[in-house]
């Protein structure tokens, strides 16, 4: 019954989860509020010379159910329709007009409707006047999508009842049974070490380093990888570096895809690696784990190491492997140079991040402090600094992208905003800048840790 | 959680992810390409049109013409062959048309190519449209197949289990 209970929490936990990366999502999306527009010149009697375009066709759009805002202007009335796809299939096959909105007779005038569903829509504007009318049309959606939202909603829910139940139900049985109730945080208790650390032993003359540098990685791995971090991890990895906008579909421009998306992997990547890294550091000295751990025979240098290998090690292997998949999804050669260069690039960034985490949380020793200081700061940094600036993670990546992009292939990648080929200067300063800023706070937090950090 | 749990649970999600993955692609992969000679391309003879990333989605082919066409849809290998030796072998035929509207299936990912015979006699307006609709195929039939066989592994070690749980219970 108590393992029932704590399958359903786990299974709550996920789905509350799932749900709650939905609903960032649904957010983030939501302050993209693309438009489209359109300018036509209605002849009547139409022309007669032949027309591919057949008096039938209709402009088409793929739309999420989110809100639309039409803003039209003409110099005199038409009539206006909005076609599901199973209105425009109608009227391409049988020229039956069945709209989801409409309006007649109208001239310059702003409209706000609601897409039901999400799928292609098409626009047809009809003239009925005898004379020539100006069309310009701009379309603008905004808000949340709908199914997005509800979905994420509805998972949220799910998950926060299906975990209180099983939680409430947990408690009970353990009042019945007069069990104390397992502490979720892990105390100072010595007997919540794991086992290894019972049999270590330490030799008067030979301090064997490696063994306890590898019992340190191994608790690492088992302490700050328990479910459902390493779930969550893989969830995240595979929704952010799979989804994105295919921005380019000649095969032989296809790299370019690797960089459609980046920013939004960056800033999950961002959120992850933080908080983890604060957790572990931070987390583990505010706790009380780092001190315990210290009371034993083991090296400063060695805990420090220890944590930031098995952590990095950990994101860039998961990051790396869904980075792979794109080499089928994207029909990549598997020794397309650009990939390759994404992946340094992803690494380096990490690598970044990792550093700016680990120092802000040796200095601030609190873990909450530290996931909230280096989330503003790195959301910040990315969310302020332009997309080519070397300030931000999106613009080192771009840069460096495009400069390999430009020796290797020619060609600037279509979905870079750049006017001209970045320099060898630009590339190389992108890459050292990470290296270094890297290198520098990695250094000061060893030393730091190892010398000059108390712990109380 | 034991370990054996914990590996079928992180299979389960990265199936469960890629499945999420499949459905929000529908709206990020392509949806509409056109190719035609509206903007000054050749109007007589075969004419092959830029090459294409397709995924194994279904799609419309719509081909509309002032003149009697044959089109054909080459992939990666086929339009090699078309370009070295001028052998034909196509993925997709359609002949002798002028207007019309098919409904298909691409099986597999890569790189494809539109070819079209204009007749040569005349100047012929060509507009060929692709539009592309419903989840990869590769992409799902993977998913469900990390999940199945996730599931069935994960309930066969629990069954196993069970049993020898029973087998040691004294009785």
């Amino acid at each position: 019954m108590r393992n029932k209970a704590r399958l359903f929490t786990n299974f709550g936990i996920i789905l509350l989860v799932i749900g709650s990366s939905f609903l960032a999502g649904t957010i983030y999306r939501s302050t993209n509020t693309p438009s489209f527009s359109i300018k036509e010149v209605f002849e009547f009697p139409q022309p007669q010379q032949a027309i591919l375009e057949a008096h039938r066709s209709v402009l088409t759009y793929a739309l999420p159910p989110r809100d639309l805002s039409i803003e039209l202007k003409t110099n005199a009335t038409v009539d206006l329709y909005l076609l599901d796809d199973e209105g425009r299939k109608l009227w391409l096959s049988e020229g039956t007009l069945k709209p989801v909105w409409s309006v007649k007779n109208t001239s310059s005038q702003t409209f706000t409707l609601q897409l039901p569903s999400r799928g292609n829509y098409g626009i047809k504007a009809f003239n009925p006047n005898n004379s020539t009318v100006t069309l310009d049309l701009r379309g603008q959606l905004y808000g949340y999508e709908r199914d997005l939202l509800w979905f994420s909603l509805a998972t949220t829910a799910m998950g926060l009842v299906i975990t209180a139940a099983s939680r409430i139900a947990l408690l009970d049985r353990y009042k019945k049974l007069d069990i104390p109730a397992r502490k979720t945080k892990r105390g100072l208790l010595h007997k919540d070490l794991p086992a290894n650390f019972k049999d270590f032993k330490v030799k008067p003359n030979e301090v064997k380093h490696t063994k306890q540098f590898h019992e340190l990685i191994a608790w690492e791995l088992e302490e700050y990888m328990a479910f459902p971090i390493l779930e969550i991890i893989i969830v995240i990895a595979v929704c952010t570096v799979l989804s994105p906008t295919i921005i380019e579909t000649s095969p032989a421009l296809s790299y370019s895809n690797l960089l459609s998306g980046i920013q939004t992997i960056f800033l999950f990547l961002i959120f992850v690696a933080g908080a983890l890294f604060c957790h572990s550091y931070a987390g583990s000295i505010s706790k009380g784990e780092t001190k315990m751990l210290l009371s034993y025979p083991v090296q400063r240098g060695h805990l420090f190491l220890s944590k930031f290998i098995v952590l990095f090690t950990v994101l860039f292997a998961v990051y790396a492997g869904v980075f792979a998949l794109q080499i089928y999804l994207l029909a990549l050669n598997p020794f397309e140079p650009l990939f390759y260069a994404s992946l340094l690039f992803v690494a380096l960034q990490l690598l970044l991040v990792c550093a700016i985490s680990t120092a802000l949380s040796v200095i601030t020793k609190n873990e909450i402090l530290s996931i909230l200081v280096s989330a503003l700061l790195l959301f910040g940094l990315e969310n302020v600094a332009a997309r080519i600036s070397l300030v931000s993670f999106t613009g080192r990546f771009t840069t460096g992208f495009a400069f390999v992009s430009q020796q290797v292939h020619g060609v600037l990648p279509p979905g870079a905003e750049f006017s001209a080929a970045p320099t060898a200067g630009d590339a190389l300063l992108s890459l050292f800048v990470s290296i270094g800023i890297s290198v520098f706070l990695f250094v000061f937090s060893y030393v730091y840790y190892t010398r000059k950090m108390e712990i109380d | 959680m034991k370990r054996s749990s914990r590996f079928f649970v992180a299979i389960f999600l990265l199936g469960f992810s890629l499945l999420i993955v499949t459905g929000m692609r529908t709206n990020s992969a392509p949806h509409i390409m056109s190719f035609g000679n509206e903007e000054g391309g050749a109007t007589a003879g075969w004419v092959m049109y830029p090459d294409f990333l397709m995924f194994p989605r279904d799609f419309r082919v719509d081909i509309r013409a002032n003149n009697t066409v044959d089109v054909y849809i080459l992939d990666e290998v086929a339009a090699r062959q078309w370009n070295a030796s001028g052998t034909l072998d196509a993925a997709w035929t359609y002949k002798d048309i002028k207007q019309g509207v098919f409904n298909e299936h691409a099986y597999s990912r890569g790189a494809y190519a539109i070819l079209a015979y204009l007749p040569a006699n005349a100047t012929t307006a060509i507009k060929i449209t692709l539009t592309f609709f419903s989840v990869e195929k590769d992409l799902l039939v993977a998913s469900l197949a990390i999940i199945a066989t996730d599931s069935i592994a994960m309930g066969i070690s629990l069954l196993i289990g069970q049993k020898n749980k029973n087998i040691q219970k004294p009785k």
